[in-house]
């Protein structure tokens, strides 16, 4: 990927700004920092972007996942990948 | 005593996903717990007002299936005995709740990771091996002369 993208995500109670360089960027952190919630808030707004409540500003279009790696197996890991 | 079993699992008491599980079994009295109710405070600076009820400065009312993993985890592992609970599910902001559980009683959980215990004196067993380590230079030593998270081939 060349370039750098902006994603701005939020509903009424958080907002997320982000600014990706990869095509694959893997968020680690400590509990309770949010990666739950960034997971939660782009799925339901790729699931029904009309209706979701949630605002999504990219010029991609985003998704997210998350993964476990090797021996790790921590659900902290979240992927977010542009297509 | 803490102790701590590194890489896969064996056993059929093993809980992988304790975020999860967690919200499909937890029971109303683990909430009302004092230790429960620091853990939240601490971890995910919010006020656990009943087991239906957390008041978050972020998110607002939310119910208990939104608290983090890690919070969930330790729950768990201070109220439930017959598991053992993937402490990899932590951030290293749990570690020292960890400590402070198995002061009160044995514990057993499963670590895919060397979690940051601090620089203070600690008094860990690994399971894996038997050991007993008592900082967290030792604990990363063992571990990694063992071979305990190699990947199996």
């Amino acid at each position: 990927m060349t370039g750098k993208y902006d994603i701005v995500l939020y509903n009424n109670k958080v907002q997320y700004q982000l600014t990706i360089r990869r095509n694959i960027t893997v968020f680690r952190g400590n509990s309770a920092f949010g990666k739950s919630e960034l997971i939660r808030l782009l799925s339901a707004y790729n699931s029904n972007p009309a209706s979701s409540g949630i605002t999504l500003i990219c010029k991609k279009s985003v998704q997210c996942s998350q993964r476990k790696i090797g021996n790790c197996s921590r659900p902290l890991i979240i992927i977010i990948f542009f297509y | 005593m803490l102790s701590i079993y590194f890489g896969d699992y064996p056993g059929d008491d093993y809980i992988d996903n304790p975020d999860l599980y967690f919200d499909n079994t937890y029971e109303d009295d683990w909430l009302e717990d004092e230790r429960s109710k620091e853990m939240v405070k601490d971890i995910d600076c919010s006020e656990l007002v009943s087991p239906n009820l957390v008041i978050s400065p972020v998110l607002g009312s939310i119910p208990v299936s939104r608290l983090s993993g890690g919070v969930k985890t330790l729950i768990q592992i201070n109220n439930d005995r017959e598991h053992v609970y993937n402490a990899s599910a932590c951030g290293d902001n749990c570690a020292l709740w960890l400590l402070k559980i198995s002061q009160d009683k044995d514990v057993l959980v499963r670590l895919g990771h060397i979690m940051d215990f601090g620089d203070e004196p600690i008094n860990i067993r690994i399971a894996n091996t038997d050991d007993i380590v008592s900082s967290q230079k030792e604990l990363v030593r063992k571990v990694i002369l063992a071979g305990l998270l190699d990947e199996k081939r």
